[in-house]
Order: C-alpha cells, then structure tokens, then sequence
C-alpha cells in the first residue's frame, strides 16, 4: 500500500534575511520567533509522528533555511534518530556557505545540499533581487564540494525577460563545470501579488513569447541530457536515478508525507492538509496544546486519479494506462498524442516526453 | 410629443400608422414645464415635418396638470364616438389574450356590433369552437367586472378557454345561435415564417426547456414548435417564429423570464425546393436540405417592403436595399420631404438586421411594413461549417450563393476567435457541397505547465483541474476540438454589419 512506504518529513524555516521579489512562498525577515518557532516544531512532530509510517526523507525548505542558526536544526535531527534516514536535503543562499556552516550540517547528517544560485549572471541576479554575485555562487559550490559533500543540488532560473537561450546555457555551463548531481531548473514564474507579478501587471517588465519559453526549455533539457543527466520532471534533473531527489519523489508518487511549520503541506494516504500561513499564531496554537492546521481534505477516489494526471505528466513514472479512461474520447486522443510525440506508451505506463512535459497541464485535462 | 425633444422618429412612424387607420389626429405637445421646453420650435416641427395644422395643438403638462382637460374637451369634440349598433349582431374582435392560471385565457377584445354579456353563448368564429361566457368587464389598471360589453367598448372577457391557443387574436366573435353574417376585416391567418432550432446549453438541462417552451407557449399562442435533435447541441426543438423581432423576443424572455440560457441556430425561412423526380418539398431546416444533385430548382419567400423616410435618406436606402438583392423598385410621395419605397426582397435577407441597419442609416425616422407576396427561383445552396474537416451541423445555412463566401467567412473567423487554443491547430472552414470556400486559423499553444510542482501546489492544481474539467463537459467536443457553448451563441447572434 502506498500509504505504507516511507516518509517524507519537510520542514519549513519562513525566515529570510531580504525577501527575493518573485517569490510566492511564506516568508518573513523578522527573526525574533526562531525560537518558539523551533520549540514548536518539536511539539508538532511530535503529536504528528505516529500516524506516519517511518521517515526516509528530510528536507528543510523556506524561506531560507541556511539564515538561522545551524544549532536550531539539530534538536530536530535528534529526534529522528531512530527513522531509516537516507536523504536529508537543506536549501541554502550562496551567501551563507562557509566551510564551518557546511561542515555542520554535513556532521548533523544533512548531506544533500541544495543552492539556490539561480543563474551566473550578474545582471540577472540583480534583476532576481539576490545578495550573491556569480564568483559568490561558484565559491560556494567548491566550498561544498571541500567540506565533502557529495550530493550537491543546484537550482537554476530561466524564461527571465530579455535572457536570451545562450545566457540560460552559458549559466548552465559554468554551474557544471562542479558537476552537481542535482539540478532544478525552473522557468520563472511570475505570482500574482508579488512585486514582480506587479511589474509584469504594469507592463514595465515583459515575460518572454512563448516560443522563447519553449525553445528555452528544450535547449536546456537537450544540453542536459546530452552532459549525463536525467530529465526525471519538468524542473529537475538528476546524475542518474540514483540521484533523483528522494524526498520530492513522494509529493508526484503519493507517498506519505508531514510537513511541519507554518504554512507546511502533509499527505497521507487520502487526506491532506495544511497549516497557517503565520509563524505566531503556529507557535501559539501548538503550545496551547493543538495543532496549527488551516485547512483540511479528504480526497476521494476521482480526486485522487485527477492528482495522479496532474502529477504523472510532470515526472518520469508517467501515468499508468488504467487512469487515463475518464473523457470520453481518451482513446482517439491518446493517439493523437502518442502520434504527435508528446507521450511514450512503456508497458502499463505513459511517459511523457520533453515536449509532453511542456503540455503537462493539458495532457492532464484531456484525461480528466 | 415631448416640448423638449420635438418630433422624433417614432413620432413619424405613429403618426403614419395612425393616417393610414383613417383615424382623427390631435397633436399635444407635453412636459411644457421642462426649463427645456421650446413650444414654438416643436409646433414649428409639427407643421413642417408633420404636415398638420400647428392650430390644433394643445400644450399640456401632465405632470402638473395644465392643459389636461383641454385634452378631455378636444377628446370629446374632435374625436368621432364609436360606430356600432347594439341592436346588431354581436361582432367583436379578439385583439389579444393572457392565460390566468385561476380563470384560464381572458381575452381582450372589442365590440365592434351588438352586445356581449355572461352567460352568452357566443362562437369564434376562425376556430369554430363555442364557450360560455363567464365574465365581461373593463382593463382599468385591473379586470373590473362589467354586466355587459356594448358595440363601441373595448374590454375582457372569460369563457372558461382553457389555453391560450384555443384563441386566435383577430378572431371574430358571435353569438352561437344569432352569428354575424361576415367576419370583421383585417383578420389574417398568421403564419410562422422565420425558424430557428433552439437547445440547451447543457444537455442535461433539455426536460426543463421543454417545461419552459410549454409555458412560454401559454401566453403566446403564435409560436409553433417541435422536437429537433442536432449531432453538435444534442435535443432541442426547431421553433417557429412570426418575425425576427418575435424570434429575439422569444430568446430574450427564456432567459430572464424563465432563467433558460440556450442556444439557438441561424434563422431560416422556409424554401420550396423542387426535387429531380418531379416531387416539391418545403425546408425550413439546413439540416434536412436535400443533396445537391437532387434539386432541380430552390424557391425562396419574396416580400414586398414598403419603407417610409425622409427624403435626404433616399441614396442610402436604396443602396441598402439593392445590396439585399432587391427588386421592382417603386416610389411614392405622399407628402413633400417624404418619399415611400417599395421593393422586393428575398424574406431571408431582411429577417437578420434589415430593420436595425434601416434605423441606423435613417437616423431613427425610416419605418418598415412588409408583406409576403411570392416564392421566386434562386441560385441557393448549404453551406455547412467544419472544424478540423468535421462539419458542426448546428451551424449549416442556406444561402443565396452569392453570399455565401461573404458569410462563411465572417462565420470561421467569429468560430476562430472563439475557440481556445488546443495542442493542435484547427481549421474552421466553410463548405457548399464538398468544395471549401473559406477558412481560418486557429494556431496551436505548446505550452500549458507550471514549473514548480511540491508540496504545498498540488491542492490548487488538482481543484483547477477539477474545475476545468466541469468546464470541459459544458463544451461540444466536435472530433478532438472542445468548443465552448459560448461560441456558439457568439456566431449564431445575428451578425453585425
């Protein structure tokens, strides 16, 4: 049963020393809570535990997790001692990577590191609002690979306005030259309310066409492919199955998974569900002996085959052939598709291509 | 008239109406209390514009009362009293009907001869049917129950008539036993003549059109339909109208009266097409048009328009007219300024826009009447509509094969604009027989995905999902392209010129 399989536990560290401008996530550059915030993660796991089979994964997300104080994680590893760990993932800023910071986490067990460099180029970084410039970034990843890491992540942004393919690709280039076992590279993406969501609004700032966007996508995942790595999702990439990231396997698999922290997803089995958006009222309600739940769902068996469409298009498992008959006409259509190169039938599974992976949404909706 | 507006359009054509009933005119101008008000200016407008005597204008205010019992004086001694003997057989016509749910159909009528009371037996005479009278009474604001209707009143009656179309407005009625000898005049038998199918916007909501139609068809004896069935729509019913004004008010009520949202098809009139083996059928329904190679000739309905504007219009009117293929055109001057235009016109081509684009290109003053005169030959075709090679049956029309390249393509490029892009371009096209005559383009999207997918999205994307799909089985999946409903409402309104 897949309710039975390993799980995830992510954590959500909100704090940020700046606030990047196209960000979407729950953040907050005010860092007087971290330690209430970490007492109450505590509690939180702690009344949440049992209902989940064993952890394997660990991924501390944000936020910017790398911002606070390496001590305020251990606590929580301490607590896990006991779980079947084999990936524990952290998310860090390029600014913060020190050899002491990387050689705690490394020593606490947190050996999968994840850098949110972005891109190489200065001009763009400066577009993205970060605090590193491209020497930073690359002195970072050699920092990582000194200490010993041996499972680094890198994440990438392209489909910036004006960047041009080559930049996207001589980025690319630079950032492979570490040889990451691990690379997210994910089209901006521009988020209603955000400040560069107002930008875009406002017509000061243009998103690229369409076919840019495109061409884009595919010359990045054919440079990719053609240097040893794995297309396994739309934005991810991998040396290898070996190296596909664990813990994100289990949100596109529905495989368990317990979120803690303000703001946190879980799932498991058919519910799922997910905690408020504000660091204060999380900690509160968890010391007032609750739980800091916003809202909850429980999927039924349509809405869980509706997520296996939305998810499986996505990611390299595809969709097994059972799931498709909803429409009427998904016969006829799964040919067309399969004609026009967008999907792979292997075995009792679609996969979908580079170009599939480009029309996940849709593929979706032709099966729904 | 209003003192501040002066003679308007309608003005005009009520007045003309009025002259051609050989009634009595007496011009008031009103709302004289206006700061805006110019009394001289209109009565200026009413002799040069009206051809009447400005003398016999009365200024009123009926807001605050002036002048309102000079209208009562003039009511009364310039308006001829009704003729009509009481002792005379019973004549009285219907001239429209409700349906109470209580009291059944309480037709209006007035009596022209004799006297009606309850109790009577009295026959209409169109339907030869008999009933007996129950109530007779006056409209003041409500029914008020009178003992009798004499020659001269207008009024109600009640006959325990259980539906609406057990009535024909312009019927005469008589007694049973004591009928009048002629029918009164100006009674026609009312023919449907323009035709559309109507459906659902879902599939599922048939049952309560069907319910809606009946109803409707309580208060509007005029409007004939029955069952249709289309491979695009799904079941609906193919109605028949007296007029486009009949057809949009028919539309318009379904939605706010009876909350239907539906669909209807382009409308039609009815052709006389003349088959190879001798046989002449009559199609009002694109979807029943014969083969091609089976016709040996088509007829459609020809009117004969009559068409009164000013005379600075006349270049325009006639060029309107002449662009709907009309004919044996034919002047008349009925009074200086004034021009009357008759011509005929192929019915099809007026019961799309003829009027509003008439009012439109006179400024509000051209008025229009029209009457049916024949069936002439024509160089007809149908011309279906295909998305991606399949043909969308509810958007099949016939035309005059000379519009039809014209039509078709304003047709496709409405269809263009309103189907959404797929992962495929799609080719809307028109077609006469096997031949593609136009065509447009809707280019394919490549992309349709959100880069990041975690933990904390796939809630929002599976409810978008969700809903998309609900939104999907409300589109007609033609072959592999989902048309939205409200493209079909979009390229079957009437078009804009």
């Amino acid at each position: 049963m897949i309710r039975d399989t390993p799980a995830g536990l992510y954590i959500h560290v909100p704090f940020c020393k700046t606030i990047c401008p196209y960000c979407d996530f729950y953040s907050l550059t005010d860092r007087s809570h971290v330690h209430d915030w970490r007492a109450a993660l505590r509690l939180e796991l702690e009344r949440s535990r049992r209902r989940f089979p064993p952890f394997d994964t660990v991924f501390f997300g944000g936020g910017t997790p790398s911002a606070i104080d390496p001590a305020c994680l251990s606590s929580l590893l301490e607590a896990l001692f006991e779980e079947p760990l084999i990936e524990c993932t952290i998310e860090l800023n390029p600014v913060d990577v020190t050899p002491e910071l990387v050689s705690r986490y490394l020593g606490s067990g947190i050996g999968r590191l994840s850098l949110g460099v972005q891109s190489m180029n200065d001009g763009e970084l400066r577009f993205l609002g970060r605090r590193h410039n491209a020497a930073q970034a690359l002195r970072a990843m050699d920092i990582c690979r000194e200490a010993g890491c041996r499972n680094l992540a890198v994440d990438l942004m392209f489909g910036l306005p004006g960047q041009r393919t080559r930049d996207c690709i001589d980025s690319l280039r630079q950032i492979l030259a570490c040889a990451p076992e691990h690379l997210s590279c994910c089209q901006l993406t521009v988020a209603h309310g955000t400040p560069l969501g107002e930008s875009i609004a406002s017509g000061r700032v243009h998103e690229p066409p369409e076919d840019d966007q495109c061409a884009a996508f595919l010359s990045i995942s054919d440079y990719l492919r053609n240097h040893g790595y794995e297309h396994y999702e739309v934005s991810n990439y991998s040396l290898g199955e070996k190296y596909r990231c664990r813990h994100n396997l289990k949100y596109w698999r529905h495989h368990p998974y317990l979120g803690l922290g303000p703001a946190a997803h879980s799932f498991l089995g058919t519910e799922r569900w997910w905690n408020i958006a504000d660091v204060r009222e999380y900690c509160s309600r968890l010391n007032c002996g609750g739980d800091a739940v916003e809202e909850r769902e429980t999927l039924t068996a349509e809405q869980l085959r509706l997520e296996r469409l939305a998810l499986g298009f996505r990611a390299i498992d595809g969709v097994a052939f059972a799931d498709l008959a909803g429409a009427e006409t998904w016969e006829p259509c799964l040919e067309q598709l399969i004609e026009n190169g967008l999907l792979l039938p292997q075995a009792n599974r679609i996969i979908p291509t580079a170009e599939g992976y480009l029309l996940a949404d849709r593929l979706a909706l032709e099966f729904a | 008239m209003d003192a501040s507006q002066g003679v308007e359009a309608q003005t005009v054509a009520n007045l003309y109406a009025a002259i051609e009933h050989n009634l009595e005119i007496i011009p008031v101008i009103n709302k004289i209390d206006l700061p805006s008000a110019d009394i001289e200016r209109t009565k200026a407008e009413i002799e040069n514009k009206l051809g009447l005597d400005s003398d016999d204008t009365i200024a009123c205010s009926a807001k605050d009362g002036t002048g309102v019992l000079d209208i009562f004086e003039a009511i009364v001694q310039r308006i001829p009293p009704p003729k009509g003997d009481p002792t005379a057989p019973l004549a009285a016509l219907i001239f429209d009907a409700h349906y109470d749910p209580f009291r059944g159909a309480i037709i209006s009528c007035r009596v022209m001869e004799g006297v009606i009371k309850p109790g009577d037996h009295i026959l209409f005479m169109a339907l030869e049917s008999t009933f007996k009278v129950e109530e007779v009474g006056v409209f003041l604001l409500h029914r008020n129950k009178r003992d009798r209707l004499a020659a001269g009143e207008v009024g109600y009656l009640i006959a325990g008539i259980k539906t609406v179309s057990g009535t024909r407005i312009g019927d005469t009625i008589t007694h049973a036993d004591k009928p009048v000898s002629k029918m009164l005049p100006g009674f026609k038998e009312v023919k449907p003549v323009v035709f559309s199918s109507i459906y659902p916007m879902e599939a599922a909501e048939f049952s309560a059109l069907a319910d809606a139609i009946e109803r409707y068809k309580l208060n509007d004896a005029s409007l004939t339909f029955q069952r249709d069935s289309s491979v695009a729509l799904g079941q609906g019913f193919r109605c028949g109208f007296l007029g486009l004004l009949h057809l949009e008010i028919f539309q318009q009520r379904l939605e706010r009266e009876f909350d239907q949202a539906v669909v209807m098809t382009f409308p039609s009139v009815e052709y006389k097409i003349g088959l190879r083996d001798g046989e002449e059928v009559t199609i009002n329904n694109p979807q029943y048009y014969p083969d091609q190679v089976l016709i040996a000739y088509a007829k459609e309905p020809f009117i004969r328009a009559n068409i009164h504007i000013p005379e600075r219009y006349m270049g325009a009117v006639m060029k309107l007219c002449l662009s709907r293929r009309g004919d044996n055109s034919q002047f008349k001057y009925p009074h200086p300024g004034r021009i009357e235009v008759l011509f005929d016109l192929p019915l099809a081509e007026v019961i799309y826009d003829f009027y509003d684009t008439l009012k439109t290109i006179t400024q509000g003053y051209g008025s229009f009447d029209y009457e049916i005169i024949d069936y002439r030959k024509n160089d007809l075709v149908k011309m279906d509509i295909l998305v991606n090679g399949e043909k969308v049956d509810a958007l099949s029309l016939i035309i005059h094969r000379g519009s039809a390249r014209a039509k078709g393509l304003q047709v496709v490029e409405r269809l263009k604009e309103e189907i959404p892009k797929h992962q495929f371009k799609i080719a809307t096209q028109g077609a006469i027989g096997g031949k593609i005559i136009c065509r447009a383009t809707v280019n394919a999207f490549r992309k349709d995905v959100t880069a990041k997918c975690y933990g904390g999205d796939i809630s929002r994307k599976r409810k978008l999902l969700e809903k998309q799909a609900k939104g999907k089985k409300r589109m007609k999946m033609v072959g592999q392209v989902m048309i939205p409903q409200k493209a079909f409402v979009a390229v079957l309104k009437t078009d804009d010129n």
